[in-house]
């Protein structure tokens, strides 16, 4: 019984060893996911080293329905 | 940690914790192989595209979410599945995995799975799939599996899921096209469960599951197997009426959803003589080629229709 006995500790901690490193990967591989997924949605902004991304195109201060308006409103005013 | 000294033999494994294997095991490795199929036919099937970043997440986190429905059917359904010949080795009838921790494992693995399936591709698919986690493990497993023969025909939806969330991943909806897809694993899944359920028959009584050849007899069972295959058979050509698959899926749709409801008209034909369990044991096997045929044949032609632009 003692030998039985300490072969099953030997087990035991052998599956909690394994287990252990199993989660491990497990929550390695969802932080790579997140990581991943992250950087993808974010574009090639999110490597940008001064934080400053190119303004996206479909800015309504940028589009060329708006800023045509506030280029004539702006040379009215004489502050350009 | 547990006094492992007294424990008798049989206890031995429960108290020793199961091995990685054995919670590997509680994912239905088999049933997520084909959803993750499923679900890869319904993303390249979709329009529109998607980083293949995002798309293999996707993938991931719809094959840990099947795997933990699997988990969570295994905790509730132990019992049972310790009387049948079939279920009686998994982890936790085998007594390697305790119920609590195949619960746990299953509420953890589904949570995680829809909040990354959610967070990073979108809700839609991310609610869908805790849809069809919910809908396998409470409506068929708690509800409907132990209490009325149509069990597999409305939990069947719960299978029948996968690609429309491969769908929804990409495009953020559901569509008359996805819609497509869900019905024709929703109509294939009784005559396949059936034709099984024909061949372990005794399984079923034994475990007190009304399987409809427990309830309504074989004669039944195999009517209603040539019924749903007749339906399925057209459905399978669906697709090609809406443009979602082409001539060769056509083609293939056609011969094996004919060879189907061959199979069928044969098992019918059998009766009750010694060809029975034969015929269902070929339309079992076979029903399993067509699923996996069907959606290789639409992933394919989707794959060379992006290839070639």
């Amino acid at each position: 019984m003692a030998a039985t006995t300490e072969m099953d500790m030997l087990e035991y901690k052998r599956r909690q060893k394994l287990r252990s490193i199993a989660i491990g990967f497990g929550l390695a591989a969802l932080v790579v996911m997140f990581y991943v997924a992250t950087i993808v949605r974010l574009g090639p902004n999110a490597l940008r080293k001064d934080g400053m991304g190119k303004p996206a195109a479909t800015s309504p201060l940028k589009s060329n329905a708006v800023q045509p308006a506030a280029d004539a409103a702006c040379k009215k005013a004489g502050t350009c | 940690m547990a006094d492992i000294s007294a424990i008798s033999d049989d206890r031995r494994d429960a108290e020793l914790g199961g091995a990685v294997g054995d919670y590997f095991a509680l994912l239905k490795p088999r049933v997520m192989s084909l959803v993750i199929f499923t679900a890869m036919t319904g993303m390249a099937a979709a329009p529109g595209g998607m980083h293949p970043a995002l798309a293999l997440i996707a993938l991931i986190a719809i094959a840990v979410g099947a795997g933990a429905s699997g988990a969570l059917n295994m905790w509730w359904d132990a019992d049972i599945d310790a009387v049948m010949e079939r279920t009686k080795k998994r982890p936790v009838p085998g007594g390697r995995v305790s119920g609590d921790e195949a619960l746990v494992f299953g509420l953890v693995l589904s949570c995680l799975s829809v909040l990354t399936l959610g967070a990073t591709v979108n809700w839609v698919a991310g609610g869908l799939l805790a849809l069809t986690i919910a809908f396998y493990v409470v409506v068929y497993s708690m509800w409907l599996k132990r209490r009325t023969p149509q069990n597999i025909v409305i939990g069947g939806a719960a299978g029948a899921f996968p690609p429309m969330i491969g769908w929804a991943a990409v495009t953020g909806t559901i569509s008359l096209d996805s819609l497509i897809l869900f019905l024709i694993i929703f109509m294939w899944t009784p005559p396949h469960f059936w034709a099984l359920a024909l061949f372990r028959t005794k399984d079923y009584e034994a475990a007190g599951v009304p399987m409809l050849p427990v309830v309504a007899g074989a004669r039944e069972t195999r009517r209603q197997i040539v019924i749903y295959s007749a339906l399925l058979a057209p459905l399978g050509l669906a697709p090609v009426a809406t443009g979602l698959g082409g001539w060769v899926y056509g083609v293939v749709a056609l011969a094996l959803g004919g060879m189907f409801l061959a199979l069928a008209v044969k098992l019918w034909r059998a009766g009750d003589g010694p060809q029975s369990d034969k015929a269902a044991k070929s339309l079992f096997g076979f029903s399993i080629l067509y699923l996996f045929a069907l959606f290789a044949v639409l992933l394919a032609e989707h794959v060379v229709r992006h290839i070639l632009g």
